[in-house]
């Protein structure tokens, strides 16, 4: 029976053939596109996506496709689960593999996961997580601290 | 290709649409306090754009306030494109409820001299 489903072939910027089966290739919003538009029949390039990070999307759509019947609060703790094993850095990746694979319930997960973890930081090391040059003057950084002085309060 | 990840391991190239999805996730708060991460985050952060599709993000999670001013009065945070627009209410120290007959809204231009104390619930 399984060898009768239809499957998908991508291949990664790496090189990596990974074969998916259908149900859980559409749940890529582009694929779906592409099959709807008969455009899936020969293998999918990649360009900008690692076979590691395609791996990890593919886990999570097939994760969301096998626990279709499972409860809402179930899904949400194995979505905690899968994306607390990942660090900042591959966060990126995903993000930005979401982002063009229009899985949209992964961009979420991965875009709050992002939110959750710089919340904490100061805008001192948001520079430094994103490596962003800081372009205010010092006069203009402390005219912007004062008007704000309250959401400067580190305490949570 | 190891160097090549480690030359994008340090680049974070997020492109600026994505960095606005990660951003529409916070809690004001947190928002307010980044503007200064530089001018980019400080334009994107203060864009009317940015600023509605954030209230209306954060609206899906439940009402939430800003408490300002004095301590017997919150602030309500309900968005515009050229104001804030403050909903401003007495709390009953007592019992820290808000009558909801108390409830009205102001209009405050944005320099105006306010004093915000805290947020709690994405506002």
């Amino acid at each position: 029976m399984a060898s009768t489903l239809k499957k998908i072939i991508l291949k990664s910027c790496d090189g990596k053939i990974l074969e998916v089966e259908e149900a859980v290739a559409v749940q890529s919003q582009m694929i779906k596109n592409m099959i709807e538009d008969d455009c899936a029949n020969e293998e999918i390039p990649l360009p900008d996506i690692t076979g590691e990070i395609l791996s990890m999307i593919i886990e999570y759509c097939k994760m969301h496709v096998d626990g279709e019947n499972n409860s809402n609060n179930e899904l949400i703790a194995r979505d905690a689960d899968f994306i607390t094993r990942v660090d900042l850095n591959t966060l990126y990746y995903l993000i930005v593999a979401a982002n063009f694979l229009n899985v949209k319930s992964l961009l979420d997960l991965t875009c709050q996961r992002v939110a959750d973890i710089i919340k904490g930081k100061s805008p001192e090391e948001i520079r430094l997580t994103f490596n962003i040059k800081n372009d205010f003057t010092p006069e203009e950084e402390e005219e912007i601290r004062k008007k704000n002085a309250w959401a400067f309060d580190y305490k949570d | 290709m190891t160097s090549t990840r480690r030359l994008r391991q340090n680049d974070y190239g997020v492109p600026q649409d994505l960095i606005e999805d990660i951003l529409r996730k916070l809690p004001v708060k947190f928002l307010v306090r980044f503007k200064y991460v530089s001018e980019q985050w400080l334009w994107l952060i203060t864009d009317p754009r940015f600023i509605n599709f954030h209230l209306s993000n954060q609206w899906k999670k439940g009402p939430g306030f800003v408490t300002a001013s004095s301590s017997r009065s919150l602030i309500c945070y309900v968005g515009s494109r050229s104001y804030i627009f403050l909903g401003s209410m007495v709390v009953n120290r007592d019992t820290h409820t808000i009558p909801h007959s108390d409830i009205w809204l102001v209009s405050v231009p944005k320099d105006n001299d306010y004093e915000m104390l805290n947020s709690c619930d994405g506002i």
